[in-house]
């Protein structure tokens, strides 16, 4: 089964797919025109335990503010978080 | 006819631009560099176009000014040729945007660039394939090298003779899921990627922005920039520039006083006393300011800018300082004008675009004039200090740093607004390449010399004038009273302040003849640096904000300052 949790709260170097994404259209384009959307698959990189996380995307590196990393919410979908 | 220049932000198109028209584009490691539009004009397959550098984007649905002008410009058809940039370490999220470039319908070419660091990266792109799934030409290119470019003159060539083959023939859909699925599609069948392990870069990422490490690592680099400027710098003037000036242009000067001139003229050239420092002749001080006491400090401060630039480490301290940087009303990314402010104000001002919101853009205006000295500032205040320990010197800058702090939590407070998060592309480390980076260098300094070198002569003359019409009298028993009780200091700063705004390095070079106490000249530095932006910015800054919150940042500026400057020079004579 795939948990469900927020990109905020996954933990560095797990891979997770994207869910959906609490907010405003402004904001979903925004992730949109990244590659944050429904069905995409990000990892985490680094999840430090203030300021901003950092999440791979499409290899390519993003630093994400923590409100908007809760926003976005994820399956995990390997909760040993080996790849 | 007329070419525009477009991609994702960081992809390569200032340094395609500057390949292509032969003038100097800034291009850094980091999003966001190019924030205005700028024009040349390049000789391909025979023909003259006009070419434009557009600021990246990521959608044409905008959220900073520099997007905004993007979307306008590619919005507008007034152009007769897209050469459209993708990166290709990121195919994917580079052909997200390229949708909007293709519905556009306008004739166009892909330059696949990067493809070096590409392969490095064990990414492998077929470009033909790519091309026929977008239904438009694709070429791979290594910006940095050349590689390429001949072939994108015979591209060139056959779209001057036939242009509609290069308009997009595919049409693809408008839903955003959709191009999402495409682009999986395509990104299967036309890129195969190796696995590699990660490398020295992987692990410097990992140091440069885990908390833990990155905090003193930040220190350490923003410590050892420090002392480097100053140790570059420093050996500049005293070992190369300094002997120059007295040894052999000093003497060569001073044959003008064979000549008999007019006193009056003479002392408009060479000044009144010797010292190059304390004459005020444009051709002793107006030389000696700009050559020998600025020109050196710019230097070292650009290479080790560009250096830091080029490697891509200021989006890494853009992330590191985000949670401080919220105290005062930005996001991390608000540090970058901070840090091009560093150098000169104006490109600092220009960057504010790269900001989302009115708010920020205030503060950060602010910021940068309370406590970013630019570099000819710091110059200056380098060497009036030099006599004194260095000390003094830290005293100068850290009050600066508390001042703009302090207004920083004052202006978060006073305007309410919320300040968007940290949302940025942090782009790979990568090593410079030596010929960029003289290259970025020279662009820099030939601007110094053509923009600030004019008006530091210019102020140094307006002093010189003022000074033998006995205005400068007149100018100071009207201020006065102003410095001498609130500031502890000589009623002649008033004079430097008129001269101030026009150029502040000069102002702060004129605290040379006065003889005053170190305190007194980090009382006067701190004012100076701080009451009001100099003219050239402020010409800048009116057209980024706009009128209204113009005024509100110059004088709430001004008030800070003069509190602080008041506050620091009672503590010192306390
Ligand atoms: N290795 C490699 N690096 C490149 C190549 N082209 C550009 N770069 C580097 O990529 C970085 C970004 O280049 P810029 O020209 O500033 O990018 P831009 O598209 O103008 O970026 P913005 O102005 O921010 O939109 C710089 O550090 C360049 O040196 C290339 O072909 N190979
Ligand atoms: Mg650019």
């Amino acid at each position: 089964m795939n948990k469900e949790t927020t990109l905020l709260k996954l933990k560095t170097g797990e891979k997770a797919l994207v869910k959906e994404i609490l907010g405003g259209k402004n904001v979903k384009e925004k992730l949109n025109a990244m590659g944050i959307y429904p069905g995409a698959e990000i990892k985490k990189s680094i999840s430090p335990s203030k300021g901003p996380i950092i999440a791979e995307i499409l290899r390519y590196k993003i630093a994400i503010g923590r409100g908007m990393a809760e926003k976005i919410i994820v399956y995990e979908n390997n909760p040993d978080g080996k790849s | 006819m007329k070419i525009i220049l477009t991609g994702n932000p960081n992809v390569g198109k200032s340094v395609v631009f500057s390949r292509l028209t032969n003038i100097g584009a800034v291009s850094s490691n980091y999003p966001g560099t190019t924030v205005e539009i700028l024009l040349g004009k390049a000789k391909l397959a025979g023909e003259t176009f006009d070419i434009s550098d557009v600021p990246g984007a990521y959608s044409l649905g905008s959220d900073n000014e520099a997007e905004r002008i993007a979307a306008e410009v590619i919005s507008s058809k007034q152009y007769d040729l897209i050469i459209h940039v993708l990166d290709a370490t990121a195919l994917e999220r580079n052909l997200f945007f390229s949708f909007s470039i293709i519905e556009s319908q306008k004739p166009v070419i892909f330059l696949l660039n990067k493809s070096d660091l590409a392969k490095n990266k064990g990414i492998y792109i077929d470009p033909k394939k790519l091309s026929s799934y977008l239904g438009v030409k694709v070429l791979p290119i290594i910006a940095t090298t050349g590689e390429g470019f001949e072939e994108l003159n015979s591209l060139i060539k056959s779209f001057i003779s036939n242009s509609s083959d290069f308009i997009p023939v595919k049409q693809f859909p408008k839903s955003e899921g959709d191009k999402w699925k495409i682009i999986g599609e395509i990104s299967r069948s036309c890129q195969r990627i190796e696995h590699k392990h990660p490398g020295l870069a992987e692990k410097l990422e990992i140091m440069t922005s885990t908390p833990n490490t990155a905090l003193p690592f930040a220190a350490a680099v923003i410590i050892s920039s420090f002392f480097i400027i100053r140790f570059i710098g420093e050996n500049l003037i005293n070992y190369v520039l300094d002997p120059l000036f007295s040894q052999y242009y000093m003497p060569l000067i001073l044959k003008i006083k064979d000549f008999n001139l007019n006193p009056l003229i003479q002392s408009f050239l060479l000044g009144k006393t010797l010292s190059p420092t304390e004459s005020f002749g444009i051709l002793t001080t107006g030389i000696y300011i700009p050559f020998v006491t600025v020109l050196p400090y710019i230097f070292s401060f650009y290479l080790i800018l560009s250096l830091t630039e080029d490697i891509g480490y200021l989006p890494r301290l853009a992330v590191i300082l985000d949670r401080f940087s919220h105290k005062i009303g930005l996001h991390g990314y608000g540090t970058i004008p901070l840090i091009m402010g560093l150098g000169c104000k104006v490109p600092g001002i220009l960057s504010l675009r790269i900001l989302e919101t009115r708010k920020e853009k205030i503060i950060a205006a602010s910021l940068l004039f309370l406590f970013s000295p630019c570099m000819p500032q710091t110059a200056m205040i380098f060497s009036i200090l030099s006599p004194f320990p260095i000390k003094y010197t830290f005293l100068v800058f850290g009050y600066l740093f508390i001042l703009g702090m302090s207004a920083g939590f004052i202006l978060n407070k006073i305007i309410k607004q919320e300040t968007p998060e940290l949302f940025m592309e942090i782009p790979p480390y990568q090593i410079p390449s030596f010929k960029m980076l003289i290259f970025k260098l020279k662009i820099r300094l030939k601007e110094f010399i053509k923009d600030a070198v004019p008006m530091i002569i210019f102020g140094v003359a307006l002093i010189n004038i003022l000074d033998i019409s006995g205005s400068i009298e007149k100018i100071t028993s009207f201020f006065s009273p102003v410095f001498s009780r609130l500031l502890n200091l000589p009623g002649e700063m008033g004079a430097l302040m008129a001269i101030g705004f026009l150029k502040k390095d000069v102002s702060i070079a004129m605290l040379a003849p006065f003889n005053l106490t170190a305190s007194q000249l980090v009382t006067a530095s701190v004012f100076l640096v701080s009451y009001m932006p100099c003219a050239a910015s402020l010409f800048v800054l009116r057209k980024e904000l706009g009128i209204k919150n113009f005024f509100a940042a110059v004088s709430f500026n001004f008030i800070i300052s003069l509190f602080f400057t008041w506050l620091l020079s009672a503590i010192l004579n306390f």
